[in-house]
Parts: structure tokens; sequence; C-alpha cells
């Protein structure tokens, strides 16, 4: 019990460290203006027939669209609050702190890597959920459609944002110094939105599998998880739903449980 | 306040764009056909009855395919509801036809539309909004009203702190 409380204290320190003035009103504004601008003014006619199924597809498509548009600033965010958790503490002596006191290394880890994930995936999940909401919202049958759509994107942010997680938590415990740690961190993240943006007379036939890198893999599993069409004979629509969730979640441990074991075994002192 | 500035500014800024025409196959001599056009509260705007394309567009119905865009002419006898089923427009008329309705809830209009021509034909629907120029009408008041009321808590809440701040620092 004792041992709870003082995880609960160290991860409630990190996030009001990590988030202080004015890290999470300058998310909250970024990720708010993203959202709010992607979603247009609702004009659509349907036949009253096709009606809830076209209601439904309309904030698929919006949801899709919100997400894809929040991810690569979600990414940036995610390699510089990094970069503060990890690279900022050993440049401060104060990572050396924490590890002498009776907190173990496991719980250090997950307390400063879900100390920014989390957050970050309830600011971004939660204004989705306010701009769709805000735009399709009418009626109580409305809007519990809108939450039974939008729920499904909570997961899929998290696993997105555990792979950026990732990689700022290998950049920021290789380098251990917060500014170029987090420039890498963001490098590292434009660079992984950049490849998915290449055509295919750049890359060739290998434009065709670029759905199924980190960047593009959670969108088009939570695509595919709500019924979303992709064009025929693409990877999108070969591949089944379940394969690109398969895939998120190996894109969301692939570094997260290098760097977990990294962090525990204690191999920064071996060196 | 952040996020009611952001909505403020958004829905100050963006307007309703332009026409939106939707035809769903042919409808059956005294048949009834319902169209749901799911809307913002965005004022003023035109329902547009039989037009394929926006009444004075440039395009030459000529030039394009036998009927493809020729508007039809058909007896229909038409019916607007509002979200809160409330009618909004009830009355016969002849296509080719327009009408002002107001938009002033968020939700599903539906235009019922009955064939009472003497034969089955398509029947298109439109809505139309006044194009581009910055038209300050058509933009969406129920966001506004809420990024007003966002922006306004938002504020009071600042100036408040800051008030208590300052209040607190002194004594």
């Amino acid at each position: 019990m004792t041992s709870f409380k003082i995880i609960l204290s160290l991860l409630k320190a990190e996030i009001s460290k990590a988030w202080n003035k004015p890290t999470l009103e300058f998310a909250v504004g970024f990720i708010a203006l993203i959202s709010i601008t992607s979603i247009g003014t609702l004009v659509k006619i349907v036949e009253q027939v096709n009606f809830q199924s076209s209601f439904e597809s309309m904030i698929v498509e919006a949801l899709s669209k919100n997400m894809s548009s929040q991810l690569l600033p979600l990414t940036l965010f995610c390699g510089i609050l990094m970069s503060l958790s990890f690279a900022r503490d050993y440049e401060q002596g104060l990572m050396q702190t924490l590890l002498s006191s009776p907190i173990s290394r496991s719980a250090i880890f997950i307390v400063k890597f879900m100390a920014i994930i989390v957050p970050l995936t309830l600011i971004s999940w939660g204004l989705i959920l306010f701009a769709t909401t805000i735009n399709f919202y009418s009626n109580l049958t409305a809007l519990i459609t809108i939450l039974q759509i939008v729920i499904l994107a909570l997961p899929m942010i998290f696993l997105a944002l555990m792979f950026y997680g990732g990689i700022a938590t290998l950049i920021s415990l290789t380098i251990r110094r917060t500014i170029p740690s987090a420039l890498t961190a963001m490098l590292a993240g434009f660079f992984v939105w950049y490849i998915t943006t290449l055509k295919s007379d750049m890359i060739g036939a290998f434009a065709d599998y670029l759905c199924l890198t980190p960047y593009k893999a959670p969108q088009v599993a939570l695509g595919r998880t709500l019924g979303l069409t992709y064009p025929p004979d693409t990877i999108e629509s070969i591949l089944p739903g379940w394969g690109f969730i398969v895939l998120t979640v190996i894109y969301a441990l692939v570094f997260f449980i290098p760097m977990y074991l990294h962090f525990t075994r204690r191999f920064e002192i071996r060196e | 306040m952040i996020i009611g500035l952001i909505l403020l500014m958004n829905t100050a800024t963006e307007h309703v764009p332009g026409d939106f025409i939707y035809s769903y196959g042919e409808v059956e001599v005294n048949e009834t056909y319902c169209y749901v056009v799911s809307i913002a509260p965005v004022g003023i705007g035109n329902i547009t009855i039989g037009f394929f394309s926006p009444p004075e567009s440039d395009i030459k119905i000529g030039n394009t395919p036998p009927g493809f865009l020729e508007p039809v002419t058909l007896p229909i006898h038409v019916k607007v509801e509002d979200p809160a089923n409330q009618t909004l427009f009830e009355e016969d008329i002849i296509s080719p036809y327009s009408f002002e309705v107001e938009f002033n809830l968020r939700g599903q209009y539906s235009v019922y539309l009955t064939n009472n021509g003497d034969e089955k034909s398509p029947i298109p629907m439109g809505v139309r909004f006044p194009y581009g120029e910055g038209n300050p009408i058509n933009r969406e008041a129920d966001k506004f009203l809420l990024g007003i009321i966002l922006s306004t808590l938002g504020m009071s809440f600042v100036a408040l702190g800051l008030i208590i701040k300052l209040f607190l620092k002194r004594h």
C-alpha cells in the first residue's frame, strides 16, 4: 500500500513536471486547433432509408480525418515531452536521485512513460470527441452513435503514441541531453510521417506498402474496425482488419519493451 | 478559453460552401420519396427541387448528353420538416422550383417529395447557399454561441484568478 502511494506520488510529480505551464495549454490549444478546423461544416443530403448508415459513415470519415491530422503534431509533442521526462532528469541529476530511492526501476520507467502517453492520449481523444460531438450532435441517439464510434479511436491513439514514445525514450536514454534529445525525437517522428507522403512515382511499388508503416497502420486499423472502405486490390483492403490491429500492437511494443529492459536491467550502470 | 477562442475563430471564418444536389433513382407516380438533409444551423438557404445542376450555373445544357443536366418538369407535393418535426414548408409545386428555408437547428431536415405527375421520374434535390466572399450569414450559429460562451467563461476565470492572486499577494 505504501509503495502504491509512493508510485502515485511519483506519477503526480511526473505529470505536474512534464505538463507544467505552458506545455499543457500549448498542447491543448494546438491539438484543439487541428481538431476543430479538420471537421468542416455539416451539410449532407442522404436518402431517408439509408440515413443511419450514412450518418455513421459521416462520423467515421470525420473521425478518421481528425485522427490523421492530429498524429503528426502528437508525435512531435511526444518527442519533446519524453525528452523532458527522461533526458532532462539525467541532465539535471534528478534521475540518479530517483534511482537511489526505494521505488523499483520498473515502476519509475512505467510511471515516467505513462505520465506522457496517457495525458497526451486523453487530450487528443477528448478533443476529437468534442469536435465530433459539436459537429454531429442533434439528439441523444446521435450522441450515443458518436460515442460508440469515437471510443474506438482511444486505444488506437494510445498504441500509436506508444510507438513514438518508445522512439523518443530510446533517443532520450541514448543522448541524455534535453534539447538534442527533443530535436532528434521530433526529427524521427517527422521522418516516420514523411515516408508516408511519398508517392509511387518516387518509390515505385513500395508506395503500396506505406499503409504498413507505424504512422499509417493505426489509422487503417481504426478505419477497418469502423468499416471504412478502401480502394479494392490495395493492401488496406486485402489485409484483414485484425492484421492492422496486430501490427499496431507490435509497433507499440517494438521500442517500449527493449527500452523497459534497458532501463530495468541497469545497462547504463554497466556502461 | 483556448478552445472557446479557437472555436469562435473557426466558426467566424468558415462558411457553408456552395451547392449540394443529389438524386437517387426514380420516383413512381403518387409515390413519396424522402431525402434527409443533415445540416448545421447555418441560417437561410435554398432548397432546389428538380435541378440537376445549380440554377445559374454556366453549364450549357445543349452541350451535355441529352437529358443529362436538364431540369425535371413535374408536379410535386413538397413537405419540409425540421429536426423538431415542425413543418417549415408544404406546397404543391411544379419543378424546377426553389424556395428558402431557414436552417436554425442542427440535425436532420426531412424533405418529402410526392410525384404527382403521370409517369415515374427522378426528382433531384439540392441545397444552395450564397457563394463565397465571406458571407457572414451562413456560419454555424450554435458553434459560434458555444465559442462565445467558452471564451467568456475562460476569460472570466483568468481574470478572477489574476485578481485573487494579486489580492492574496498584497494581503
